[in-house]
């Protein structure tokens, strides 16, 4: 009997092993063949149109055509908290965005728009009032009010995660039951930038006061409630029905955590999930060719560079800087490192917003390369200089960015792999000579305060520049109000910065999403943000 | 038996104050402030402060690491400096998925490795031996999350017979992670029990019982097998207890919410007490996994049995 089964059990895992691998092979084949018209797109390209109206209605009640209701979700990352003012993570942001509404929200084209607020004037530079929603809901049953909206902005003040987007809210006063006066520390024109941000949404005050554990039960006036959240494997959200804007046609979202990019990949074409966050961008061809699935991918404010610390040599000298990024094939680093999911950025701040231009900023050119290092009266063997980089797609920009040094100017660069924690310590100090990073803020004002105001030194202002004139600059922007005046100043800003050079911008990173056909409602601003109930299942 | 038991349980305590020392003492030179981690880049000097005052992480060295065993013998693991929750409880959420991750994959393990072992002893030489060999060849030498596309590539995207990832639908959940990560290990056991049991049937023991006349099957099942046993035994406890922290690969592949894969986003997060929770679980499960082996080496040998005081 033994015999038997042994006589059987050789070939048969022989044999399964074999169909194994042939089965992998195939696959491989078809990625490696659908590959190659991913690399001749053009960088930054739509690959899909989103037939989103951009108005913050929902979807509606109705049912869906195909008569399914819920969304599954495959995202890379587990967010660590759920609760609105502990967390500064993209994943947590997501998440809060279903949960949660604060008196703003980032529309599509980035602006601040009323979510919870009503209406709001601006009665003088520093005193804005605002008249909030009437009768609007928390999941616990219980109505929103000023006294709510004040107690939810302090502790946005209050918590270190967050408190960066509440530095602009000054002193918060409740005028009555539906209306508060803010003001400012100041002229602020981030204000309304930073009240779309989940650290300022909008909770109940009873149970702030009381210490409520909001990372257990999140309670916000949001069209999802968290039902329940698996450590490490899924967080489960239910419709909420009676959400002031209306019920969401989806009535269950599931969020999977999947950390695998290949089996995300693989996850949505088996018909497991509905939606890929972040997609691989070496999948996105293969997905591209699948006939039931929709590829999106557009410009995001995700803005990439090699930071460059400009207190050592030779970084200190101007010159040098502009030969560094006059001379890298930025289309190349893209190609290389995200498959062509980008566009090329020369200006030091994103294209993306009004009043940003590329004018004095160093663009590709090997012959400028050269006349600026020779400007700069530096010996190419004395400029070696180590890049850190912190993961594999930073390590391939690395490998582009040497190529080109090297063959444009003669000097030897070298790469530093470094983990993330490590790589944020010796950055924010300054302990460091240039590093492949990145910055991703929905609004302007709170971009260059972080990458560039010397206040932020020893922060997020890694390449250290510490620019009077620049400073001066931030800080009109953050006063100007008027919007036609603001983005004058943000244009002065822009050329300045260009001009001055403190790092090396390489591209904007394009949003990437991949989902099943049939999903009607579908959009990501460029902030990154996507409003879940908007969406509703129509047919194939 | 239970004076030998209590006695190896005893020696757990040393054990472990020398791994949670050693590993304290290279978290902390690990450079990275968990502080500014946990933070944020934007947090401002004073909030960073005030949190490492909370966290106690202005503390000398060995306040600190007596501040932790404190806790540790209440069974309290410290505080994650990501979540701001308990660690116990991110700990106990994850610990069961990855010890009935790292069961089944031994089962899966031991049922090919056993026959395929045997097998290659008896028939040494053959063509049985050879092929079961390259089979183990192949499982040693495949990295696991390679293993683990193919297996999702065609039993859940091509024939749609399991899931691709998670841990939500039961056994059928369980399936490709077991079957990829016991493949791996296979390779090993496969390997020592046919070496354990070529030695086994030259012995002159063996050669008694066949001049007896008694059936092959027999031989190989009641007399061979079960001294053939006992370094088998050895290296499966040994594999089990790296199943438990090893599994991080097969855990991120099928995205299985094991403690492995919570355990590297915590050292990469800096989040010490996360970090340090995770290793003194499976210190203590490696040892604890060890002594199981050994007292199953007493049932295997009456004489080993017999020097258990």
């Amino acid at each position: 009997m033994t015999k038997k089964l042994m006589r059987g059990l050789v070939p048969a895992l022989v044999l399964s092993l074999a169909v194994g691998l042939f089965a992998g092979c195939g696959s491989s084949n078809d990625n490696s063949q659908s590959a190659a018209p991913a690399q001749s797109e053009a960088a930054g390209s739509t690959t899909a149109s989103s037939d989103n109206s951009g108005n913050s209605g929902n979807a509606g009640t109705s049912t869906a055509a195909s008569g399914k209701d819920s969304l599954i979700i495959a995202t890379a990352n587990e967010t660590p908290s759920v609760t609105t003012n502990l967390h500064n993570a993209v994943a947590g942001d997501y998440l809060n965005n279903m949960t949660h509404n604060g008196l703003f929200y980032t529309s599509d084209d980035l602006s601040p728009q009323p979510a919870l607020c009503e209406s709001y004037e601006i009665v003088s530079d520093t005193e804005w009032v605002f008249h909030l929603k009437q009768g609007v809901k928390f999941h616990n049953g219980t109505e929103m009010t000023a006294k709510d909206v004040k107690a939810s902005l302090e502790l946005c003040k209050e918590s270190p995660q967050v408190q960066q987007y509440g530095n602009s809210t000054g002193t918060i006063e409740v005028v009555d039951d539906y209306t508060i006066k803010i003001t400012t520390d100041g002229p602020q024109s981030g204000l309304l930038s930073d009240l779309c941000h989940h650290g300022n949404a909008i909770l109940p005050a009873d149970l702030i006061e009381s210490g409520h554990d909001f990372n257990k039960e999140p309670i916000g006036t949001g069209p999802y409630k968290l039902v329940a959240w698996n450590k490490g494997e899924s967080l489960e959200f239910e419709a909420n029905e009676d959400y002031w804007d209306g019920a969401p046609a989806i009535k269950k979202v599931v969020w999977k955590v999947i950390p695998e990019g290949s089996s995300r990949t693989m996850a949505l074409e088996a018909g497991e999930v509905d939606l890929i966050i972040e997609v691989e961008t070496t999948d996105l061809a293969r997905l591209q060719d699948n006939p039931d699935i929709t590829a999106f991918s557009e410009a995001g404010t995700s803005h990439n560079w090699m930071m460059i610390n400009n207190e050592k040599a030779p970084f200190d000298n101007i010159d040098f800087r502009r030969a560094i990024a006059s001379c890298i094939d930025k289309n190349a680093v893209i190609q290389v490192a995200l498959n062509g999911t980008g566009s090329v950025s020369d200006s030091m701040t994103p294209d993306c917003f009004p009043g940003v231009v590329a004018d004095g900023a160093p663009s590709y050119d090997v012959e400028k390369a050269k006349e600026y290092f020779a400007a700069s009266g530096l010996n190419p063997a004395d400029c070696g200089f180590a890049v850190i980089c912190s993961d594999d797609t930073k390590l391939r920009v690395g490998q582009v960015i040497q190529s080109c040094i090297k063959d444009a100017l003669g000097i030897d660069i070298t790469l530093e792999s470094m983990d993330l924690a490590t790589y944020l310590d010796v950055t924010a100090t300054g302990d460091y000579q240039a590093a492949i990073g990145g910055y991703t803020s929905s609004s302007l004002l709170a971009y260059v305060q972080g990458v560039y105001h010397s206040i932020s030194i020893n922060g997020s202002n890694k390449t250290r520049t510490n620019d009077p004139n620049i400073d001066a600059l931030i800080d009109k922007v953050q006063t100007t109000l008027d919007p036609e005046e603001n983005v004058k100043v943000v244009n002065e800003l822009s050329k300045a910065l260009n001009e001055l050079c403190p790092q090396v911008p390489l591209y904007l990173r394009n949003n990437v999403r991949a989902y099943r056909n049939g999903l009607q409602g579908f959009n990501v601003n460029a902030g990154g943000s996507t409003y879940y109930e908007r969406m509703s299942w129509g047919s194939n | 038996m239970i004076k030998f038991i209590i006695k190896r349980l005893v020696a757990l305590i040393p054990v472990l104050l020398g791994v949670s020392l050693l590993v304290f003492f290279i978290l902390d030179l690990a450079p990275g402030d968990p502080a500014k981690t946990a933070l944020g880049e934007q947090a401002r000097p004073e909030e960073i402060e005030a949190f490492r005052e909370e966290m106690g992480l202005n503390n000398p060295f060995f306040v600190r690491y007596a501040d932790y065993m404190l806790g540790l013998v209440q069974g309290d693991l410290g505080t994650s400096y990501k979540t701001l929750d308990p660690v116990g409880q991110e700990v106990w959420a994850r610990l069961p998925n990855t010890a009935v991750l790292a069961l089944t994959s031994t089962v899966v393990a031991i049922l090919l490795a056993l026959p395929l072992g045997i097998i290659a002893a008896i028939k040494q030489n053959t063509l049985f031996d050879g092929i079961s060999m390259f089979v183990s060849l192949v499982g040693i030498s495949m990295p696991v999350f390679w293993m683990g596309l193919l297996l999702i590539l065609m039993f859940s995207v091509k024939l749609g017979w399991f899931p691709v990832a998670g841990a939500d639908q039961g056994i059928k959940s369980l399936v490709l992670p077991s079957f990829a990560l016991g493949f791996m290990h296979m390779a090993s056991i496969a390997r020592t029990t046919r070496s354990s049991m070529l030695e086994t049937i030259r012995q002159d023991y063996i050669r008694t019982v066949r001049a007896k006349g008694l059936p092959e099957k027999e031989i190989i099942l009641r007399h061979a097998l079960r001294n053939a046993l006992i370094p088998t035994t050895t290296v499966i406890g040994l594999q089990i207890g790296s199943m438990l922290g090893g599994s991080v690969l097969t855990e991120s592949v099928f995205s299985w919410p094991g403690i492995g894969r919570y355990m590297i986003q915590s050292i990469q997060g800096r989040d010490i007490p996360s970090v340090m929770g995770c290793i003194i679980i499976f210190a203590l499960s490696f040892a604890i996994i060890n002594l199981i082996v050994d007292l199953i080496y007493g049932f295997i040998d009456p004489r080993i049995k017999a020097q258990y005081k």
